[in-house]
């Protein structure tokens, strides 16, 4: 016999499961090594998250980055320094709608979200070992560590993640374009 | 027999419950072991705040994934169904919002699938249309479906 439940029920039961699934799985990515880490993103200040941040290496992941590679993590002044000297290509790790809307001058853009899609152009016209300095959004955004990551992982050499990114970029009104400009 | 009667039949139920289940399931995978990836995909929907984002990216894929479980072992499977379907629309409307602004992104739907295969799976028109056929699929299963955690024979 077909058992009946009122929509009450069947949306409350719902709501019951989803608070519970959300618990197991924010359990599960605090023991998750790949996961998603809560603090440097919205613990800290920003203040003291670029006190840490900056300086740093990112460390290998399992499956991207080669057991014992770093990805060096450079300041604002350093990626300026590569800047006004013509070194390397600046890599735009954001989605390629902010990269159109405006990014740093002359600046690549290789989306995290659409990495895989659009890995074949980019290693078509960028060779291995080129110097190149991903960013995302700013401190806090983990999207030119994915990319760092992956390059590397697929036998990019010479990387380094400009920590502060976008927001810091433009915050000294250094050079950028885009269609917003 | 009638559509209606075919539709409401609990073999097509059962078949229904299945196949969404797994789907569901082999969906969630890639999204559970790497959520930071699947973050940069829920950013890219724009219809979250920041501090939300990474949240749903470790939430979606769970409820993808548990949701798809209890549906295969008919648990609440009313339920579940509502849940996947209220995912279903929400995601439906970030996909069209983005098209109409001329955006477009990895659909961060069945990353497994273009590990095996190889497909490039961006947001389109015929993603919408996927989401409303399986939104069509579960239906019958919101309507007809048992909603008890275990059934007594």
């Amino acid at each position: 016999m077909k058992e009946k439940h009122g929509l009450g029920k069947i949306i409350f039961i719902g709501i019951i499961l989803t608070i519970a699934v959300s618990g197991l799985g924010l359990v599960f990515n605090s023991m998750n090594p790949n996961g998603i880490d809560f603090v440097s993103s919205s613990g800290p200040s920003y203040a003291e998250i670029a006190e840490t941040k900056q300086g740093q290496s990112l460390e290998g992941s399992p499956g991207d980055v080669p057991a014992g590679e770093e990805i060096e993590v450079i300041t604002l002044l350093e990626a300026k320094a590569f800047f006004e000297r013509g070194e390397g290509f600046f890599v735009d790790a954001r989605s390629e709608y902010k990269y159109y809307e405006l990014h740093i001058s002359n600046a690549l853009s290789l989306s995290a979200s659409k990495f895989d899609s659009r890995y074949e152009d980019f290693s078509d016209v960028i060779a291995k070992d080129a110097l190149l300095i991903i960013y995302c959004h700013s401190i806090t955004c983990p999207y030119s560590d994915i990319v760092a990551r992956k390059l590397r992982g697929l036998g990019y050499t010479n990387l380094k993640v400009f920590s502060g990114g976008w927001v810091e970029w433009l915050q000294a009104k250094y050079p950028v374009q885009g269609f917003k400009r | 027999m009638s559509i209606g009667k075919i539709v409401s039949s609990s073999i097509t139920v059962t078949v229904l419950r299945v196949v969404i289940g797994v789907l569901f399931i082999l969906a969630s995978y890639s999204k559970i072991i790497n959520p930071v990836q699947f973050s940069a995909v829920v950013a890219e929907y724009q219809l979250l705040p920041e501090s939300l984002i990474p949240f749903a990216a470790i939430i979606l894929p769970w409820l993808e994934l548990m949701c798809g479980m209890m549906l295969v072992l008919n648990v609440f499977a009313q339920s579940n169904a509502l849940v996947m379907m209220v995912v279903l629309v929400i995601f439906t409307i970030g996909i069209t919002n983005n098209l109409l602004r001329g955006i477009v992104h990895d659909c961060g739907c069945f990353e497994l699938f273009e590990g095996w295969f190889g497909f490039q799976d961006e947001i389109s028109v015929s993603t919408i249309l996927r989401d409303l056929f399986l939104i069509g699929l579960i239906l019958p299963i919101l309507l007809y479906g048992s909603n008890v955690f275990f059934r007594r024979r």
